[in-house]
């Protein structure tokens, strides 16, 4: 065994890979073994091929500051986190049932509101969002699908449960390093690939491609990118190509007799469904944000009035707000009559005098969110901040009881990790992507494995020094 | 599928920056290591070698600019590393990877690796690297990529109007440098006459001709050697080697046809009529009439009709001012 697996340790916590130090799961058993084939040579040379296929593929985030527009690699670490079939199907059966809820929500909220008389959601929670938009009231997308495209974030306790960690019913990014990183795990270590039986996951734009043009045909579906200088232009991209369509940009597309036109060099052409990778406040300068140039002025009207598709629909956002997140089991039970497979991480909204009290009584052993910020940023983690940071938290919650919510710290689970050569083990949590039609649900064998390359750290954003891994389901 | 008109635009000026990179290597090399010949530190009548580049290329404004002197140095860190110059390598390079970026879902994925690949293989080099590890590998490296680029895209891509958008920038960019070469030697034409056939003059136009990998064609076409006329009804007017002028006419032509297929005849007329004319004018064209008419001035409106007819794509078919949307 290689010198750091043998010595693996990860502490009290749960590891992905192993039981107990030098003892693997039954189901990672397979792989620990074709680890340890691997020399430290064999390791240093799979990295360096994995790096440079990154950089020649092009796989890459722009750092906006830069004028000679340096790119940086989402870290890969070549250790793959390996999933368990028989746990896989329970986690499958979860998020279909996430996404559903969450899509029955989304029409409710907009139309007549029944989880709201039914007293199980307040309505301030829903009405006074952000996210809520008032312009989709009244409104039903075609196959009433909202949510075409659902990331739901898991992660692992100590002891082993997997809970939702939040839901991004917007427009979720990350599945393209998904499909790279199996292509690059696939080409930089085939031994350790071929040997362990791993579900495959290159049906994805097949399915995202029926999934769009399934709610607006005959026309060609495109996809909509903010441009080339968005940090997640490479998945943009990626996609379209994947799926055979134009990728077009605000400027590229015009309002004409009712329909969206792409400018071609022969003239407009009707779009059929939008795959837009624009959040709702920049698609159309005339409805939304004024000073959006990323967008098509008239494209809510065309959009209402059924002369197109937008996937996901406008308005998603209202289901995937921090402060909605508590109520997701109670929608399950109420839209689909079953009980939650996949359980919620236990969350206090401040906004309710009770929590509050106990929010601010416990913040030093609770992890405090901003209710509607993502990628990481402004999560004050109690357990390792100092006293300034936590009493300044407290204010932030007093002077807004609505901007937060708060969990009690979720141990994430340790997968080991390549770090300067040796195994150590890094906290990771996953990414599931859903793709909805309107008719039946579809997830994407894995999905991204983020882990945090910090030691000790709970962070695995990109933005915030994450890297990711493979994802392995086993057949 | 039909085009969109910004990427139609992005993929000719992706094949426009990727051919003055390649083009501006190739100038580069064979001055450099023209230069280092014996005998020919004071050609007659020529400027200083590096003047004579910089001028061929069109940059004495720009270059002036920037620099007191022209010197070696000065001129070399100006067409490879200086990103104030638009045109130096890099420079063309990262603009020939913007517009890739900007397409890159029209590109197959071996063709945007080689783009990319050509791009961080020069990206990160200052003055002092290229020298240190020739001027020639630096070279080198840019022809080999630009051969890559053009032979995975030209092989992995489906030839359809995005294709031939790509072609028509390549095709533009080399007709109007090939022009530019010929030019810069025109000074050994019209100063050291009495020197015709004489070594040194052979000597220079043989530089020409490497510069754009036509020496070896020229010597099986010719049998009669290296003469002045000879050297320019070659790059002008043969019509099998793919680098002269009337090679890349003629290909411009056809592709023309095909990027602007079906579309409205007030579009691709301006374009085709002035592309037309060219054609006619170099099928009919000998090197003498040519010569004797004024090699500056004829190579002056051959510049003039290919900038004509790149404006009358991008009035007809591009984002920016496109009269199709």
């Amino acid at each position: 065994m290689h010198r750091s697996l043998q010595s693996y340790e990860f502490g009290t916590g749960y590891d992905e890979i192993f039981e107990a130090p030098g003892v693997p799961r039954a189901h990672c058993r397979a792989v620990v073994e074709a680890l340890q084939t691997l020399t430290d040579a064999d390791l240093t040379e799979a990295r360096q091929r994995a790096d440079l296929a990154f950089v020649n593929l092009g796989i890459t985030f722009t750092v906006y500051s830069e004028s000679e527009g340096i790119e940086r690699i989402f870290p890969f670490d070549l250790v793959p986190r390996v999933i368990a079939q028989d746990e896989w199907r329970r986690v499958e059966q979860g998020l279909k049932q996430r996404i559903l809820a969450l899509n029955w929500f989304i029409q409710d909220v907009y139309n007549e509101g029944r989880i709201i008389s039914a007293g199980l959601v307040p309505a301030e929670a829903v009405y006074a969002s952000p996210n809520y938009r008032p312009e989709m009231r009244g409104f039903t997308p075609p196959n009433g699908a909202w949510v075409h495209i659902a990331g739901i974030d898991l992660v692992r306790d100590a002891d082993g449960t997997i809970y939702v960690l939040e839901d991004n019913a917007r427009t979720p990014s990350g599945v393209s390093y998904v499909l790279q990183n199996r292509l690059i795990s696939t080409r930089v270590l085939p031994r350790l690939f071929a040997q362990s039986g791993v579900v495959p996951v290159n049906d994805y734009a097949n399915r995202l491609h029926a999934a769009v043009r399934a709610c607006f045909g005959p026309d060609p579906a495109v996809v909509l990118t903010p441009g080339m200088y968005n940090s997640a232009y490479f998945e943009h991209s990626f996609l379209a190509k994947q799926m055979g369509v134009q990728l077009v940009e605000g400027r590229d597309l015009a309002v004409r007799g009712g329909r969206i036109v792409m400018r071609t060099t022969r003239g407009p052409i009707p779009v059929g469904a939008i795959y837009r990778r624009v959040d709702d406040e920049f698609l159309d300068p005339l409805n939304f944000n004024p000073d959006s140039a990323l967008g098509v002025p008239g494209l809510l009207d065309v959009y209402r009035a059924g002369g197109t598709c937008l996937v996901n629909a406008v308005g998603t956002g209202v289901a995937d707000d921090k402060s909605i997140y508590p109520y997701v089991p109670d929608m399950i039970r109420f839209y689909l009559g079953e009980e939650p497979i996949l359980a919620n991480v236990p969350t206090y909204r401040t906004a309710d005098p009770k929590d509050r009290e106990y929010v601010l009584a416990h913040i030093a052993d609770l992890v405090v969110k901003p209710a509607n910020a993502s990628g990481g940023y402004g999560v004050v983690i109690g357990p390792s901040s100092d006293e300034r940071t936590l009493a300044a938290t407290a204010r932030a919650i007093e002077n807004d009881p609505a901007g937060f919510v708060a969990q009690p710290l979720v141990r994430l689970s340790t997968c080991p990790t390549l770090i300067d050569g040796e195994y150590q083990p890094r906290r990771i949590d996953l990414r599931p992507f859903v793709v909805f039609d309107g008719r039946e649900p579809w997830v994407l064998p894995g999905g991204l494995t983020r882990v945090a390359l910090k030691e000790g750290s709970f962070i695995v954003n990109s933005s915030q020094g994450g890297g990711s891994k493979d994802t392995w389901v086993l057949s | 599928m039909a085009l969109l008109s910004r990427v139609a635009e992005s993929l000719f000026w992706l094949g426009r920056f990727v051919e003055r990179a390649e083009n501006t290597a190739r100038l580069l090399d064979v001055t450099y290591h023209g230069r280092l010949e014996p005998g020919t530190i004071d050609v007659a009548g020529a400027k200083n070698t590096w003047e004579a580049l910089i001028t061929t290329l069109g940059f004495n404004r720009l270059y002036a600019e920037l620099h007191a002197d022209v010197t070696e140095q000065g001129v070399i860190d100006f067409l490879t590393v200086d990103r104030r110059n638009p045109s130096s390598i890099v420079s063309a390079l990262t603009s020939a990877r913007e517009n890739a970026r900007g397409c890159r879902d029209q590109l197959s994925s071996e063709t945007w690796v080689a783009i990319n690949r050509l791009h961080h293989a020069t990206a990160g080099r200052n003055l002092h690297l290229i020298l240190a590890d020739g001027l020639y590998d630096f070279c080198d490296t840019i022809r080999q990529g630009a051969q890559t680029f053009h032979g995975t895209a030209e092989n992995t891509s489906l030839h359809d109007e995005g294709w031939y958008w790509l072609r028509t920038g390549v095709l533009i960019e080399r007709a109007d440098m090939v022009t530019r070469i010929v030019d810069s030697k025109y000074h050994l034409l019209m100063t050291s006459l009495e020197e015709v056939g004489g070594p040194l003059d052979r000597y220079q136009w043989g530089a020409v001709l490497r510069s754009v990998s036509g020496y070896e064609a020229f010597r099986r076409t010719h049998a009669g050697g290296i003469d002045a006329p000879a050297v320019v009804g070659f790059l002008l007017l043969d019509r099998k080697f793919p680098r002269s002028l009337r090679a890349c006419v003629d290909a411009l032509r056809d592709v023309l046809d095909q990027a602007t297929e079906g579309a409205e005849p007030r579009l691709r007329t301006p374009a085709r009529r002035e592309v037309t004319a060219l054609q006619n004018r170099l099928q009919f064209a000998t090197e003498e009439a040519i010569i004797g008419g004024g090699l500056h001035e004829s190579l002056a409106t051959t510049q003039a009709a290919l900038a004509t007819i790149s404006q009358a794509l991008s009035e007809a078919f591009f984002w920016a001012s496109s009269s199709a949307a």
